[in-house]
């Protein structure tokens, strides 16, 4: 008999950890090459005694969408930006991560890493030594970062044909399961970054329609206990029968 | 509630971009001034249930898993080096530098700064000193008797003086630059050190391959532009607004809660 309130319960819950996935879009709404996630419902049947079965509310998964953000431009020669689906991949000492936030910067080695600190790779899976002698540093949109007529080296783009594989690891890194291609629809665009693709009007409708939906359940689960106070009142009473 | 936390995150990091955004239109004015830009990163996230978990005995997998982010932290301030417009000034000793690098000045505790504010003066002995009054390095003197001084492109300094039809070479300023300029540390009053992320100085005379060149009687202004910063603390202003939302609507939802007869 208490199912409506379990259900009820159940809408809850995933309701506030949609929130929580709201407020963590919208706090990263000036983080650099940051994705929006979005969060999947889906109904969970059980069985019941009776004939009828039970749907509870349960939220699967969290989908990132990796529709790109605008790229801004910021003068600076190690900000790097990329149009179309590709990846920068950058190791921190344990196994190659891959991201978008080409916000880059020179170790004391003359190495260049992420803001993180982990080592930008090259298409050898190098490290990508940048010589401290003052020439102009260009990155070409294909990768190639040249130092006047010399060529350093290649930044390594990659792609992948399964983006819902990939998880989300902090400070901008993606891991995924499979195995990266190199990257083909993928153009580099030096001294931009790309922008969050976070959106402050759909965060925010989400936001009230979050709670209006809480609120929503609260007044069934109101009117539940309602319904079986009364119930047992009317039952309880001699009067009743 | 975990919303308020996040929440909070958001409004420390856009607390974190008005700072930076204040102090640039603060330093409008200030010389050679480079805008800084705030930078920032997403939290480490929770895995409440795990992309490629199995779902039931016959092996089914989860194909997308429910991962809740924790925040965001400011990850860096960086500068933005680009040249700030040249000023005239009409004044013997401003120098501005047009392209890369920057002047050496030899601080109080023998430490070496570096500076592209060139509005440099001459002290009771002659050096060539900042407004601060440290030393230019290399070292010039101007002779009390040198009626005119000019200093060229490439850093070379002449006098002319008293009587004499040429002009005599008294020294050379020379540049530094740094492949990494992001990484140099504020020291104040224009003033930039050397840090393990910036790398050791490489100098060299003006308009040599790479460097820049001098401009006697310029200054360079800062590279703060008014509009940008503008749209950037009304972006910044609004992204609070959002956070501080994201804050209302959870104590609306614990409110709805505790109401719960």
């Amino acid at each position: 008999m208490e199912n409506a309130i379990y259900i009820g319960l159940s809408r809850q819950s995933a309701l506030r950890r949609e929130l929580a996935l709201v407020a963590n879009n919208i706090a990263n709404t000036s983080t650099a090459a940051f994705k929006r996630e979005i969060a999947l419902y889906s109904p969970y049947e059980t069985d019941t005694k009776m004939e009828e079965k039970l749907d509870f509310v349960i939220d699967h998964g969290t989908i990132v969408i990796h529709q790109p953000g605008t790229l801004q431009p910021t003068q600076n020669t190690f900000d790097i930006a990329i149009e179309g689906p590709g990846f920068f991949v950058v190791d921190n000492g344990k196994q190659p991560l891959y991201t978008r936030n080409g916000n880059f910067k020179l170790d004391p080695d003359n190495q260049l890493i992420t803001g993180n600190g982990d080592l930008v790779m090259d298409d050898g899976d190098n490290p990508i030594f940048i010589p401290q002698d003052g020439r102009k540093i260009e990155i070409s949109p294909d990768g190639t970062i040249s130092a006047g007529p010399e060529v350093l080296g290649r930044l390594k783009v990659v792609e992948f044909e399964d983006l819902a594989r990939m998880q989300k690891r902090g400070g901008s890194l993606f891991d995924t399961t499979e195995d990266p291609k190199p990257a083909e629809r993928s153009e580099l665009m030096q001294g931009h970054l790309e922008t969050s693709n976070v959106s402050a009007i759909s965060e925010l409708t989400r936001l009230i329609d979050i709670q209006r939906s809480y609120e929503g359940v609260k007044n069934m689960l109101d009117q539940e206990a309602e319904r079986l106070r009364s119930s047992v009142r009317k039952l309880g009473s001699p009067q009743a029968v | 509630m975990q919303s308020l936390n996040i929440a909070s995150t958001g409004m420390l990091a856009q607390q974190t971009n008005v700072e930076v955004i204040s102090n640039n239109i603060a330093n409008m004015n200030t010389t050679a001034f480079k805008r800084h830009r705030a930078q920032f990163q997403d939290l480490l996230y929770q895995d409440l249930r795990r992309v490629g978990s199995n779902s039931s005995d016959a092996g089914t997998v989860v194909p997308s898993g429910i991962q809740l982010g924790v925040g965001v932290r400011t990850a860096a301030t960086y500068r933005v080096n680009e040249q700030g417009s040249l000023i005239l000034t009409d004044n013997q000793f401003d120098l501005a530098i047009r392209g890369n690098g920057y002047f050496q000045v030899l601080l109080p505790d023998g430490e070496t700064a570096y500076t592209r504010d060139g509005s440099f003066q001459v002290s009771q002995t002659g050096e060539l000193v900042t407004a601060d009054g440290y030393t230019v390095q290399p070292g010039i003197t101007v002779p009390s008797e040198a009626i005119g001084v000019t200093i060229n492109e490439s850093g070379q300094v002449l006098v002319k003086l008293d009587g004499q039809t040429a002009e005599s070479n008294v020294g050379q300023i020379q540049l530094a630059i740094f492949q990494n300029d992001a990484g140099l540390e504020h020291a104040g009053n224009n003033l930039l050190l050397e840090t393990e992320a910036s790398g050791a100085p490489s100098t060299a005379n003006p308009t040599t391959d790479g460097f820049g060149g001098l401009f006697q009687g310029y200054i360079e202004s800062s590279n703060v532009d008014p509009v940008q910063e503008i749209t950037d603390l009304i972006t910044a202003q609004r992204a609070y607004e959002l956070n501080s939302k994201v804050i209302e609507t959870s104590d609306q939802m614990m409110a709805t809660v505790n109401q719960v007869r």
